[in-house]
């Protein structure tokens, strides 16, 4: 009897409780690291491929950040590794954003990783700046880059950074890489892979990761990194372990706490639910 | 400058958390700050990077050179139609001429329909559709390619006779016949199956079918025409299973991203904030 009185008691605790041990369980890691391993899953390995396939000083890759504050410790990983992966072989970066709030975001990501490598700015990488109007401005550039960029976002014209010499539209874009926590993933292969057949590599928060992996099966994209797990297999591929990594051994602990929460809760409720039956 | 601004976004930070407690000024304050701030921040950079080069700039003060609007390479003049567009939008507000409001966002509904019908009719039917015609067994087997024909065959006759011949005629005799052959080629096929399972390309066979009957299952238990009985029922059956494995696997990535957002959060205040860690 006493074990089923138990039993209600979890069921009606007070929910602040859980927060308070979510909290707990979220600090501790960050003080004393558990070092969980992180194994590489396909997709991430498939997109660290194709960027360590792309050639050093030629071509660049087009890195859309496309993301705001709010999905900020789930994507900005994700951009500093592939941008420490790309600088690391020196090849050349082109940085944009469609998204108002990435303007910012997208500038400190490039300038970081720029200056951890030496990269001179515009022989090396370049950062377009912002244009809204996601659908026209991805099917822009796929017909001239400077329809929608004839500056970077500091007032520049292109065509004085050599690295856009001869940079006109995809078909000089090896790769597109965008990380999105919005649908903007999903535009890059709808009007970018789709009409001109620019291979898309995404990033995205692990809340839209599964609606991503349809088009990782048919191949729209080469590559994908799903919320800060992502990241985090990344940063272990190229070898620079950073808040994706150190963020995992938190998240390992909250599954667990959540996993333990779940089936105790379970088992709680079967347990009352048998000892009402029995007494009513 | 750099710490008051951290102790800034500090507070703010955990005036927002405190909501977790319970609803309180601090997280009020937090949360009306954020929209705000939001809104004049998109308005600046909206304004900064979208009208002034693309109307302000080509229609009022021409600095653009050579007539061009740099966004869409057009005249200069062709700036002051969607500008003048988008202030009809703003028509709304005005009661006795909102319907005028209707003009522009017919236009803006329709050009985007325009624009992405085809890419997206591609990416998220064609593409997906070819993406699910799989091989069921190695192609190059001609026994495998045969049961693969043989399948295909009875699967379209069992959606025959379920979309078309049951609601039409009634289950005839002949029609249960053919039924029952379909089931024979199917059990036929699985014993295939189960002895292929002893080389890869079985277990590519097994996936591939997994994939395949989870798509019918699923596209059963959204069909609504006919009543979720007999091989309807139990296809419909089988696509909640995989509709709950789907939900799944979305719900622990979004434990996941949510919890992102809390370490986020902590290392900010514990690394950013406090120095308490490297």
């Amino acid at each position: 009897m006493s074990g089923v009185s138990g039993f209600e008691k979890f069921l009606k605790i007070d929910r602040r409780w859980i927060f308070l041990a979510v909290g707990v369980a979220v600090v501790i890691p960050f003080f004393f690291p558990l070092g969980l391993l992180v194994d590489v899953t396909p997709p991430v390995q498939s997109l660290y491929d194709a960027v360590d396939v792309l050639p050093p000083s030629s071509q660049p890759l087009l890195l859309a950040i496309d993301y705001a504050p709010a999905t900020l410790p789930e994507l900005e990983p994700m951009a500093l590794a592939i941008l420490r992966h790309a600088f690391s072989r020196d090849v050349n970066v082109a940085v944009m954003t469609l998204h108002p709030a990435g303007y910012g975001l997208a500038e400190r990501a490039g300038l970081q990783v720029a200056e951890e490598y030496d990269r001179v700015y515009g022989e090396d990488y370049v950062y377009l700046g912002f244009q809204p109007g996601t659908s026209a401005v991805i099917l822009s550039l796929g017909v001239n880059i400077r329809n929608v960029f004839p500056e970077d976002a500091y007032g520049t014209p292109l065509s004085e950074f050599p690295i856009m010499d001869g940079i006109r539209n995809y078909d000089d874009i090896p790769l597109l890489i965008t990380l999105a926590g919005w649908s903007a993933a999903e535009a890059w292969v709808y009007f970018a892979h789709e009409p001109f057949g620019q291979e898309v590599g995404a990033g995205v928060t692990a809340v839209m990761a599964t609606d991503y992996y349809p088009y990782l099966n048919t191949g729209q994209l080469v590559g994908l990194l799903g919320g800060m797990r992502g990241a985090a297999e990344y940063e272990g591929l190229v070898g620079h372990p950073d808040k994706g990594v150190r963020g995992m051994d938190s998240q390992s602990i909250i599954h667990m706490l959540i996993i333990a929460l779940i089936v105790v809760g379970n088992i709680a409720y079967f347990a009352t639910r048998k000892s009402k039956k029995l007494a009513g | 400058m750099t710490l008051f601004w951290t102790t800034i976004g500090a507070i703010l930070t955990l005036s927002i958390y405190s909501f977790l407690y319970k609803d309180n000024p601090f997280y009020k304050f937090a949360e009306h700050l954020v929209v705000g701030v939001s809104a004049g921040y998109y308005l600046v950079i909206y304004y900064w990077n979208y009208i002034d080069p693309n109307v302000v700039t080509p229609v009022f003060l021409l600095r653009v050179g050579a007539d061009r609007i740099p966004l869409l390479g057009m005249d200069w003049w062709m700036a002051l139609i969607p500008g003048i567009l988008g202030l009809l939008l703003y028509m709304r507000f005005f009661p006795k001429v909102a319907w005028v409001g209707r003009w522009p966002l017919g236009i803006y509904v329709g050009g985007y329909a325009g624009l992405g019908l085809s890419p997206i009719m591609q990416a998220r039917v064609i593409t997906q559709l070819g993406a699910n015609a799989l091989p069921l067994a190695g192609v190059e087997d001609p026994f495998a390619a045969m049961t693969n024909l043989v399948l295909g065959i009875s699967i379209f006759a069992v959606m025959t006779y379920l979309f078309v011949a049951k609601r039409s005629m009634g289950a005839g005799n002949k029609l249960v016949r053919a039924g029952v052959i379909v089931l024979a080629a199917v059990i036929g096929y699985v014993g295939y199956l189960a002895l292929s399972l002893l080389s890869n390309a079985g277990v590519v066979s097994l996936t591939n079918i997994l994939l395949v009957v989870g798509l019918l299952g699923t596209l059963s238990y959204f069909f609504f025409s006919m009543k979720h009985k007999g091989l309807l029922g139990g296809l419909a059956r089988v696509g909640i299973v995989f509709l709950m494995v789907g939900f799944g696997a979305s719900f622990g990535y979004t434990v996941m991203s949510r919890i992102s957002l809390l370490i986020g959060r902590v290392g900010f205040l514990l690394h950013d904030w406090l120095h308490l860690i490297d």
